[in-house]
């Protein structure tokens, strides 16, 4: 008579069991699917991140399902416990055991991108030099004060403590003579002149739209007051600002700014040409590159940047993804916009997949040779 | 890399702290010249928020109307301003855009894409004129096969309404297109639209302290106020008079500058701009303790929401003060601005900061 598994036995037997694996590959396979039919009319990142980040949620078809991130994490569990630690350890499977140490090393991959990856774009004109690139979703409220010299100071709020929705929130910070309140956060909207209204302020609102449909091109807006013991002041600040706003309290100049979050390089990027070619008798482009320079500890660099070919330097890599203006007349300067990356496993893919085939290669060969061999048995026999 | 230490909850302090050479601007500046939205404003920061292939320049805004059976989009990029799709349709897209290059550059870059041949600087000079942004506006109608900015491939038979008017460094256009039939069919509505769009120009504030009680006046007796509106900082009208305003405006900035301001009044008259010249002969009169011109032109008057008024007359004044533009403008049938003309000046005269 069999005697009874312990509960750890019996948790770790479902955690590593193949019904686990099956169901997590077709849960996969139904986010992928739904994901995939509602992208067709939200922005991929809104999609990205209802589907990956959230625990568990509903489509938009009233279906629940667990989040991508979830199920990955449980994938990882199953191929740790089922295909490494309760595998049997024979030299026939050492195939098989590599080949499982590569997905999990592809998952932990992932993971190390989603945590620490940084993604934005960097538009400069020919001529100019950039230092940094911003990021496409997020947008930091920062507190700037003149100092002598040529120097200022920063406060930065970051988005993640913006406040939402109906939502206000105080900030303050030693060495301020003023809090800063903030409430009103739109993720898109426009400036609007009003005739009157408690929330004007200057005879303008922020009028709400609805999410872009690339979510990189929503527009933020949201209200501050500077509140001292003696001042109360309101602003409006505005994504597409093309100045912050600027006030003086207690004979100290200050500016409040939203702005993209920007991530610092550590070398200059300057764009010495750009050159695109559009299709014969359309505005269609054919082809467009970047000829950079790059200066890093005073030594330059010239760098040629196109569709395909990007440059990966210093963990950063640059794509060259757009250029503009978009309706640009023949003589008017042109900017070209990188995407670049900054991810410390941008490798990990590359080495999971050596990882994996390595397993392959050493179960399938000896089973290859073995084949061969009993063949030339078989036929000498 | 930054010291980055993020409060938890509710925590109010702000943690991420640095120092930096200095790269703000910290001139108090009034919101619409911040957002872009004064005529003539600041040139734009080119990296304003944006990127990609939404152009990295100021959003100015404008009010308008959206027809009705046409949906107000979310403009896929900075360069437009305004952007609509016909409910029915979408393959029928308007928007606003406000550009570089004159007019006939532009007239020259729809005709290529619309696959046409440029034509000679004469022709556009001849082509008919529709109210828009309370202006003459260039109309452009073109049939051909269109291959627009990013279209995936060329498609024949479209057509293309186009309204463009050309302000001080700028030239701001509406533009539809679509299959030509459905075009067709809404080309009354797009004049409409267009029509219908007005600069938005709230009065800027001109320091911390906030615009109201900034300036002060002496209004005539012979004058009533008027309800306050938008973008201005009072409205006069002679008692009872119907058709005549006064007003007066706060620009921010240069303002886009005397001399574009003045021929953006008399191109609302229909005149023609001055040359320097012109300019050089204008009377001048003592406002706010600064020479300032005064304008008096007369002819058929197109006011901001695009209403023509024919033999009409303006006075105007316009006096760059500290960080702003100040603008005085009157407008109304001939035969009543002539009796108002000392008033007005008596007016302008008296105008202070208190």
């Amino acid at each position: 008579m069999k005697e009874p598994k312990s509960p750890l036995s019996l948790v770790l037997g479902f955690l590593g069991s193949y019904t686990l694996a099956w169901m997590i590959f077709l849960v996969l396979f139904a986010l992928t699917f739904f994901g995939t039919l509602e992208q067709a009319h939200a922005s991929l990142q809104d999609v990205r991140t209802k589907y990956f980040d959230s625990p568990i949620f509903l489509t938009e078809w009233g279906i629940p399902l667990p989040g991508a991130s979830f199920l990955l994490g449980l994938l990882f569990l199953n191929l740790v416990v089922g295909g490494m630690i309760r595998m049997r350890r024979t030299w026939s499977r050492v195939g098989i055991f590599v080949i499982h140490i590569g997905i999990a090393f592809l998952l932990l991959s992932g993971l190390v991108e989603g945590l620490t990856s940084k993604k934005g774009s960097m538009a400069v004109y020919e001529g100019e030099t950039s230092t940094e690139f911003k990021s496409y979703y997020d947008w930091d409220v920062s507190i700037l004060e003149q100092l002598p010299e040529g120097r200022e100071r920063v406060y930065t709020i970051p988005y993640e403590r913006l406040p939402r929705g109906a939502k206000s929130a105080v900030f303050r910070a030693d060495g301020l003579p003023f809090e800063l309140e903030l409430s009103g956060f739109l993720r898109n909207c426009r400036p609007q002149p009003v005739q009157q209204g408690s929330d004007a302020v200057e005879g303008l609102v922020f009028r709400e739209l609805p999410p872009a449909e690339e979510a990189e091109n929503n527009v933020p807006g949201i209200t501050a007051k500077v509140i001292s013991k003696d001042v109360r002041r309101e602003a409006l600040l505005w994504g597409f600002q093309q100045a912050p706003y600027a006030t003086t309290i207690d004979g100290r100049r200050f500016a409040v700014d939203l702005h993209r979050r920007a991530w610092p390089l550590p070398y200059s990027v300057t764009l010495r040409k750009f050159t695109h070619e559009e299709h014969p008798g359309t505005n269609m482009p054919r082809f467009f590159s970047s000829d950079i320079t790059r200066v890093q500890n005073n030594v330059a660099t010239d760098v040629h940047i196109s569709m395909n070919d990007p440059m990966r330097h210093g963990g950063y890599i640059f794509f060259q993804s757009a250029w503009g203006p978009p309706n640009a007349v023949p003589g008017q300067p042109l900017y070209s916009v990188f995407s670049v990356v900054e991810n410390p496993a941008d490798h990990g893919p590359l080495v999971a997949l050596i990882i994996v085939a390595i397993g392959l290669l050493t179960h399938f060969i000896p089973k290859l040779v073995a084949h061969v061999e009993a063949e030339a048995a078989r036929r000498r026999a | 890399m930054l010291p980055l230490v993020l409060g938890c909850g509710d925590d109010p302090k702000i943690t991420e702290i640095r120092e930096r050479d200095a790269t703000t601007d910290f001139q108090p500046r009034g919101t619409a010249e911040r957002f872009g939205m004064m005529r003539g404003g600041p040139g734009g920061n080119p990296h304003a928020g944006g990127f990609g292939s939404d152009a990295p320049s100021a959003a100015p805004q404008f009010a308008w109307t959206t027809p009705e059976g046409w949906e107000e989009k979310v403009p896929p990029g900075t360069m437009r301003v305004a952007d609509f799709r016909l409910s029915k349709n979408p393959e029928v897209e308007c928007y606003l855009s406000v550009v570089q290059g004159g007019i006939a550059a532009n007239v020259m870059r729809w005709r290529k894409q619309m696959g046409l041949e440029p034509v000679p600087p004469s022709a556009i000079a001849g082509l008919p004129q529709q109210p828009f942004l309370g202006q003459r506006g260039i109309f452009v109608d073109l049939e051909g096969t269109f291959a627009g900015m990013g279209q995936s491939a060329p498609r024949e038979g479209y057509r293309l309404l186009g309204l463009l008017v050309e302000e001080p460094g700028r030239t701001v256009t509406l533009k539809m297109t679509g299959p030509k039939d459905a075009v067709a069919g809404e080309r009354d509505r797009f004049l409409e639209l267009a029509q219908s769009f007005r600069a938005a120009e709230p009065a800027a504030a001109p320091d911390d302290s906030g615009g109201e009680g900034s300036l002060a006046w002496d209004a005539p007796k012979e004058w009533e106020r008027r309800p306050d509106q938008q973008m201005r900082v009072v409205t006069f009208a002679p008692r009872g008079a119907t058709g005549t305003e006064c007003y007066i405006t706060i620009l921010g900035g240069s303002g886009g500058g005397v001399e574009a301001n003045l021929n953006r009044w008399r191109q609302q008259m229909g005149q023609t701009p001055l040359d320097a010249a012109g300019f050089a002969a204008l009377e001048s009169i003592q406002v706010l303790g600064r020479d300032a011109k005064v304008l008096e032109v007369s002819g058929d008057y197109t006011d901001m929401q695009g209403n023509q008024v024919g033999s009409a007359s303006l006075l105007g004044v316009v006096c760059p003060v500290e960080g702003a533009l100040l603008t005085v403008k009157m407008t109304g049938p001939k035969d009543v601005i002539e009796n108002e003309k000392d008033r007005f000046l008596a007016f302008c005269r008296s105008l202070r900061l208190p």
